[in-house]
């Protein structure tokens, strides 16, 4: 336990609860993200692995601490920012693929645009610059680039998703956030968008949390999971470890689930 | 004389008050639309209501006024708010951009360089440059308190990627003091530059949308551009057919022999029928405007 | 020594059925490096579950793993997760007996994944997942195929191919020779041999004695499984 593997989190969360009484979503939810890893977050619907990512995506206001390892941002509490930095944070620093594209791209602008838009948001004003950097980004996410100036509207799920992909890549988050990537993909395409992920991961060393129902996706990306049952951390741990001896008695459950 | 019957500029002292309120407001916050209380005028909405409110609140017994409709004086439109100023506060009115205190237009603004002394009061038919992008009032106000441009951005890459230009003709946004993002009101890009570091005041309201809003003297106002596509303004090779200028901003008028062009500005047009010397313009007779460091 | 074990337990609860397994408990050894260690005993001894401890993808129950990185000295047992994945990255390698199925990647590919995830470039990684590839004897025009489809030996030899692709420090090695034919295990074999030679501690789990002759330097027998609740065949295999 010498000092390379003492390295600080990219990201932490310190007993963030996020909604009241009854209604309380997140009850008091810890973790950590450290450079270049995957966590995977697992967890029935209702569990609140989507609130989780959107409070992590700095959309929904809640309780605790949540700090950024990112110049500047030093012990920096961003859930008490003001909605102003709030904003700029998330822009700078953060990404979100959603499981809805049409949430997340405007369906109407060209697929490059919708890629080009956080190249703007950052302060891009020369227009090849952006243009290469999006062209670049599509062709990361495996995106056939000849069809970039089709609008998301006119393509299928996957590659709406390739879309986000690239969007979410396209000006280097610190973090990444994956809520349900794949989910109401054909198979086939599931399969391929993992792929890429995967690539992506290898590739870019991008850090990413990734929400999923799907074991079998979080398996294929994940380096850690964290078990999420009501709001509340029930098991942490390396993926194999959690998948194949887990502890908590619904992880237990959830693995038996798998086939 | 002002005519009796009425307050002195037709609206009454409170609503003069508030207005000016609002205005100073708008000063202060270059580019930010205030809200305010839009009061029922003797035109119809959407004729210039809004612009024929602010003159109304600033204008008194000394001022020289002109009112231009998309650069004429002499439009129905242009003639009617004059009168209607004229009688109203006993103020002198004119054509002569030099001459003039208050210039109220429609889509134009004048092409002799307004001076510290004048003010420009634009009729603004939607105040929101956000509006074709986020249709909801609120959210769009939201944006702006955010400084959230980026629908903007990405409406001209797409542009751009597609035409290789902005495809905006009337109604450029422009950044205002590195802020807020504004409606210049329909004017065409040819008068976009005039607006940066301008030595007057200019002053914008929309009757109908019950939103007014400024740019002071000496602010940056900037049109939103890519380095590498630069702002242009509107070109046309062709010569006005009543005075023979081409460096000017023309309007195309259907002819014999197909379209036929004559100078917007009849305040100019007039002056070079007549003989009588120019002030100095904005743009010169090759067509570079006044500042080298405004693109245009 | 690079390994140091003591008094090692491993029990599974399993909630659903209100039963408790031990794998094996009251474990104690000591490795040198360059030392193979056998592990031998029945099915179901509890000879995976040990070298899944050691790997961390089971937690140790109780007792302790005592392993000398090239950092020094830690304490396996109750390392924190990240330590255990940058070990795994960089000093701790476990040969499973398949190879975890990786569709849409061909053998090259599969193998020279963990060059480059540390950071080799792509033609290098690539150059040597040939090497390799040749030297577990994969007939080369399967070298682009995916490996899913094609007959467990050779799937067996690419997962060779990949876990042997870098140096480890511990390597625990997990019947990896079970699906093999003579002369992949003839390779496997003199593989290890080099391994050894360069210092490599080894643990492993071999049925037939001849793939591992000469090279073990003791055997660990083991005779589980303990079941303390009501008894049931060992879930630890």
């Amino acid at each position: 336990m010498t000092s390379p593997y003492e390295e600080a989190p990219l990201l932490r969360l310190e007993g963030v609860r996020q909604g009241y009484g009854a209604r309380e979503v997140l009850r008091g939810v810890s973790l950590e993200l450290y450079p270049g890893e995957v966590l995977g977050v697992v967890g029935e619907s209702g569990s609140g692995k989507s609130t989780l990512l959107r409070v992590l995506y700095l959309e929904l206001p809640a309780e605790g601490r949540y700090t950024l390892g990112q110049p500047g941002l030093e012990g920096l509490n961003l859930l008490a920012l003001d909605p102003y930095r709030r904003l700029e944070v998330r822009q700078r620093h953060l990404a979100l693929v959603r499981q809805h594209a049409h949430e997340a791209l405007r369906m109407g602008f060209s697929s490059l645009a919708n890629v080009a838009e956080p190249l703007l948001l950052l302060g891009e004003r020369r227009y090849g610059q952006a243009a290469t950097r999006a062209l670049a980004a599509l062709e990361e996410a495996d995106f056939p680039t000849e069809r970039a100036d089709e609008p998301p509207r006119v393509l299928s799920g996957g590659l709406r998703q390739r879309v986000q992909l690239a969007r979410a890549i396209a000006a280097r988050p610190a973090v990444l956030l994956l809520d349900e990537p794949t989910t109401g993909l054909d198979l086939l395409v599931q399969a391929r968008v993992l792929d890429t992920l995967r690539a992506l991961k290898g590739r870019l060393g991008l850090s990413m949390i990734l929400v999923s129902h799907d074991l079998g996706v979080v398996r294929a990306l994940a380096d850690r999971i964290l078990v999420l049952l009501e709001g509340e951390v029930v098991e942490a741990g390396l993926a194999d470890q959690v998948l194949e001896d887990p502890q908590h008695p619904y992880t237990q459950d959830l693995v038996q689930a798998r086939l | 004389m002002p005519r009796l019957g009425y307050s002195y500029a037709f609206l009454d002292p409170g609503a003069k008050r508030e207005l000016r309120r609002s205005l100073l407001k708008a000063v202060a916050l270059p580019g930010y639309q205030v809200a305010y209380a839009s009061r029922e005028m003797p035109i119809a909405r959407g004729w210039g209501t809004g612009a024929l409110q602010v003159t109304l609140s600033l204008v008194g017994p000394e001022d020289v006024v002109k009112v231009i409709d998309q650069g004429a004086d002499d439009s129905v439109n242009a003639a009617n708010l004059r009168r209607f100023i004229a009688s109203m506060s006993g103020a002198r009115t004119t054509w002569d951009t030099l001459e003039a205190t208050l210039i109220q237009s429609r889509h134009r603004i004048p092409e002799e360089r307004l001076r510290p002394h004048q003010i420009l009061i634009l009729q603004v038919p939607i105040p929101e440059p956000l509006r074709h992008v986020e249709p909801s009032e609120p959210r769009a106000r939201e944006l702006h308190a955010l400084a959230d441009y980026s629908a903007l951005w990405v409406g001209l890459f797409e542009e751009t990627r597609r035409f290789r230009r902005s495809l905006k003709g009337a109604a450029y946004p422009v950044m205002v003091h590195g802020r807020y993002v504004m409606d210049p009101s329909p004017i065409p890009r040819w008068d976009v530059p005039k607006l940066h570091q301008a030595p007057h005041l200019t002053l914008l309201a929309a009757g109908r949308e019950k939103r007014l809003y400024a740019v002071p003297p000496h602010t940056e106002v900037r049109p939103l551009a890519f380095q590498d596509v630069p702002f242009q303004v509107e070109r046309v090779r062709a010569r006005c057919r009543r005075t023979g200028v081409g460096h000017l901003f023309l309007n195309a008028i259907p002819g014999e022999g197909g379209l036929e062009h004559e100078l917007s500005d009849t305040s100019v047009l007039e002056k070079l029928r007549a003989g009588r010397a120019l002030g100095e313009t904005y743009y010169d007779l090759e067509g570079r405007f006044y500042r080298d460091d405004v693109p245009v | 020594m690079i390994l140091e074990v003591a008094e090692l337990e491993k029990r599974f609860f399993l909630h659903r059925l209100a039963r408790e397994v031990v794998a094996f408990r009251g474990l104690s050894f000591q490795l040198a490096p360059g030392a193979f260690l056998l592990l031998a005993g029945p099915n179901g001894a509890g000879k995976s579950s040990l070298l899944r401890c050691l790997y961390r993808t089971y937690r140790p129950t109780a007792g302790r793993i005592r392993y000398r990185s090239l950092r020094g000295w830690l304490e396996l047992a109750a390392a924190p997760d990240r330590l255990v994945l940058a070990l795994r990255r960089e000093e701790l390698g476990y040969v499973s007996q398949f190879l975890d199925p990786r569709p849409r990647q061909t053998a090259l590919e599969v193998v020279a994944e963990p060059l480059l995830w540390q950071g080799v470039e792509e033609s290098v990684a690539r150059r040597r997942a040939a090497e390799m590839l040749e030297a577990v004897g994969l007939r080369p025009e399967l070298w682009a195929a995916y490996p899913t489809p094609v007959a467990g030996g050779a799937r067996q030899k690419v997962n060779l191919a990949r876990s042997l692709i870098r140096p480890y420090r511990l390597l625990l090695l997990d019947e990896p020779s079970a699906s093999l034919d003579q002369e992949a295990r003839a390779a496997l074999r003199a593989w290890l041999g080099r391994l050894k030679q360069e210092g490599t501690a080894m643990i492993g789990i071999f049925h037939h004695p001849e793939d591992v002759a000469g090279l073990v330097d003791a055997t660990l027998f083991l005779e589980g499984p303990y079941v303390a609740e009501p008894s049931a065949p060992g879930a630890a295999g």
